[in-house]
């Protein structure tokens, strides 16, 4: 088995695994609770949150754990306004977000809200002549996705903060960092970054648990009301195994962050070389060259894409037709047409992603999977 | 406190009461669908009482009549069902019993409009309907003045009194799905797609009393694994109608493939259906059906034109049933609606019918050149292996 959809999810690593087993073995407690088996996982949280927070270089008291980037972006994107109601109703993102962002903007839309969405150019990158003009109406929050889940595209975030200091220092910046925790540099005191997600299946912890992080004196109204868990930002019995589980991968993953580097990027080219030398079809490389090396997404003219990814899937090669996200409607990606991407590119795209855990021999058998699955795929006459 | 009496189910039956001498055989069987459907509701009895199935649970106060009322009515040969209370005596018991019934029906304290319809199998007793209904009509206005007025036009509730060895009451009656009981009709094959058609066909002829077994080609890697999936959703809904069903999984991206590389593009759509009808024919007399049933409608795409159905029946040597042979789209889709697979069948996956479509196909194709084209093709084969590589699995989404 081959698995090459690290953008979809990651595999965990067995640090991750090990540490969710013990928390669920030894810390069942409620960290809400008055006794030694409550403290205990309270504790265990409460150091785990500090290495993360070490991590990142910010405050423990500035991290709120969540289900995961999904809950972390619709707290933010919906609970900023709620909490600061007299800033501009003005939200600027741009079309290539992730859908967790489109979707909530389009409620608030619904609701009032005015939202911009500036546009992207060919390598994904944000129109920065656009941005500064959308921020030139005053503006409560702006939105942007770090890393690209569908093509890697990484924003240029030293420009992008100097030009939010200049025009709109008072505007509120969320980076959804689900793809870029521990992959790109992460510099979120430097860019002035007042909110961030993460989600700690994208760097091989536990699905279901996140990060957001609220830079301190910052307000937001929470999205889950009851026990009042977690400063009251976040209600709802915390979770041990998740929190110590996504702790542990974090760990793993940043120290064996020049090794993720090397291999992605050693992958990508082997990737690229077999990919220029398949003659059956059109090869069009539609990640920009300057992106995570980890994502590459490839359009193979005319072949249907599910095609592609069922006959690789029955030889034992995961990979995915745009993201997951949209995989189960056969939607051509919202993001590669953005970017100017014709649709009958963008609708035979596929998705290349590795990580820490493959080795560039898989890429080799892929290759030769590849052509295999092209040939079965596309007509003999 | 209620007067004490049995809750029990009616199970009405339609059709299958005229069928003259086989009537027993219809009526057993029916009973034995409705025993294996309920059975899992807990302990209950079925008995058979003139043209009403009664059913009568061990334990009425744990048993759920609702759900039990919901599978009723999809057992084919069921018409309606009515929960109803049971219980013996005479006229001044039913006047007392009809008065309690009537308690649970104004619970909330809301009037009504009724009418009281009487019948009497039992010719002895005393009384004629039409005085029964009177009587009880009469009663019931005395004992609750306040809430009840008649209207025998447009009634809110019309209270059924029927007179027999046992007698019964009900004020609802909850219509089933009709037909005939699955398994009194035979055995056959549906070709089970995964579009809108095909549940719809065999739900239709599974109501006619025919007992299914289902083919799916599956064409991996043109579709995905999540369309078998699809398609086993289908054989799951259609299983609430059908019982148990089997479907049988055949591996069919090699003939496909075959055929894109060997045949002119307009007549592969004509040749892949000819190749499934012979792969359906070959299980379908293996798992001993004596027919194939088909979601084809006349006209609805090139495949399905006069000529091309003609073409295609050549090739098997059984009755090809396609019960929406005269149904628009329209009507199809009320009834997959109906049915409860519409939303299944609209989730986005390819399915094998979709996945190597001409631009212009053949619709007045001659016998004679598609055997010409199969003449040299390596059909026999490729035949032999799929059948080889056929999975079968079991779908029951209710026990």
């Amino acid at each position: 088995m081959v698995y090459f959809d690290n953008a979809a999810t990651t595999p965990p690593f067995p640090e991750t695994v090990d540490a969710v087993a013990t928390a669920m073995r030894d810390l069942f407690g409620n960290p809400a609770s008055p006794h030694r088996a409550g403290f205990d996982a309270e504790r265990a949280v409460k150091d785990a949150k500090e290495r993360l927070a070490r991590q990142l270089g910010v405050l423990p008291e500035e991290l709120i754990f969540t289900s995961g980037g999904t809950e972390s972006i619709n707290t933010v994107l919906s609970g900023h306004l709620a909490a600061n109601p007299r800033l501009p109703a003005r939200i600027v993102s741009t079309g290539a977000e992730h859908p967790a962002v489109l979707r909530t903007l389009e409620r608030l839309a619904s609701r009032g809200v005015e939202t911009v969405l500036v546009g992207v150019d060919r390598q994904g990158t944000v129109c920065l002549d656009e941005l500064e003009r959308a921020l030139g109406t005053p503006t409560s929050l702006v939105s942007l996705l770090h890393v690209n889940n569908e093509t890697g595209a990484v924003q240029p975030m030293d420009e992008i903060a100097s030009l939010l200091r200049r025009v709109a220092p008072e505007t509120a910046l969320h980076l959804d960092c689900v793809q870029s925790f521990g992959k790109v540099p992460l510099a979120l005191h430097r860019w002035g970054v007042r909110f961030a997600s993460f989600s700690a299946h994208k760097f091989h912890g536990p699905k279901g648990i996140g990060l957001l992080y609220a830079a301190k004196g910052s307000r937001l109204e929470p999205l889950l009301l009851g026990g009042g868990q977690q400063g009251g930002m976040r209600s709802g019995t915390e979770n041990p195994p998740g929190v110590l589980g996504m702790a542990a991968a974090a760990g793993v993953f940043v120290r064996r962050h020049d090794e993720y580097l090397e291999k992605t990027a050693a992958i990508r080219r082997i990737l690229l070389d077999g990919l220029a030398r398949i003659d059956r079809v059109p090869v069009a490389v539609l990640s920009p060259p300057a992106g995570l090396p980890a994502i590459l997404n490839v359009s193979f003219a005319g072949v249907k894409p599910q095609t592609l990814v069922n006959a690789l899937s029955e030889r034992g090669f995961f990979v995915s037709t745009v993201s997951a996200c949209s995989a189960k409607r056969n939607l051509t990606s919202h993001v590669l047409l953005a970017m100017g991407i014709p649709e009958a590119v963008a609708s035979s795209a596929l998705r290349i992603s590795t990580s820490v855990l493959n080795e560039t021999a898989e890429a080799e058998a892929f290759l030769s999977a590849l052509s295999e699955s092209l040939a079965l795929i596309l007509p003999r006459r | 406190m209620p007067l004490p009496h049995d809750r029990i189910l009616l199970a009405r039956i339609g059709e299958i009461s005229l069928k003259g001498l086989n009537r027993g055989d219809f009526e057993g069987k029916l009973a034995a669908n409705l025993q294996r459907r309920l059975k899992s509701l807990g302990d209950l009895r079925v008995v058979r009482s003139q043209s009403i199935l009664r059913i009568e649970p061990s334990d009425p106060d744990h048993f759920d009549f609702e759900e039990a009322i919901r599978r009723t009515t999809f057992v084919f040969g069921i018409v309606s069902v009515n929960p109803a209370r049971s219980f013996g005596g005479g006229m001044p018991e039913i006047l007392a019993q009809s008065v309690d019934h009537m308690a649970g029906v104004l619970a909330d304290g809301r009037p009504r409009t009724f009418k009281v319809e009487s019948r009497r199998s039992d010719k002895r007793f005393p009384l004629e309907s039409p005085a029964i209904s009177r009587d009880v009509g009469a009663a019931l206005l005395q004992a609750y003045p306040d809430q009840l007025t008649v209207d025998v036009k447009h009634p809110d509730v019309t209270l059924r009194v029927e007179v027999r060895d046992t007698h019964l009451i009900f004020d609802r009656t909850v219509r089933g799905h009709r037909g005939l009981p699955v398994g009194t009709a035979g055995k056959a094959l549906l070709l089970l797609s995964g579009g809108i058609d095909s549940p719809v066909a065999g739900y239709m002829m599974a109501s006619r009393g025919l007992e299914l077994e289902c083919v799916h080609f599956q064409s991996m890697p043109f579709t995905s694994e999540r369309a078998l999936e699809k398609v086993m959703d289908l054989a799951g809904k259609l299983s609430l109608y059908t019982g148990r069903l089997q479907v049988h999984v055949v591996p069919f991206a090699g003939i496909q493939t075959m055929l894109r590389d060997r045949i002119p593009e307009d007549m592969l759509t004509l040749l892949t259906r000819r190749a499934m009808m012979r792969v359906a024919e070959r299980i379908a007399r293996q798992r001993g059906c004596k027919a194939l049933v088909t979601g084809e409608s006349l006209g609805q795409v090139a495949s399905q034109t006069l000529h091309a159905l003609a073409v295609t029946d050549a090739v098997v040597d059984m009755p090809v049933f396609r019960p929406l042979i005269g149904l628009d789209k329209d009507a199809t889709i009320e009834v997959a609606r109906r049915i409860d697979t519409f939303e299944t069948s609209i989730q986005p996956y390819e399915d094998c019918c979709t996945v190597f479509v001409a631009k212009h196909p053949k619709t007045r194709p001659h016998r004679s050149d598609c055997d010409a084209l199969e003449k040299d093709l390596p059909l026999a084969g490729l035949i032999e292996e799929a059948l080889l590589g056929l999975v079968t699995r079991k779908v029951a989404l209710e026990p």
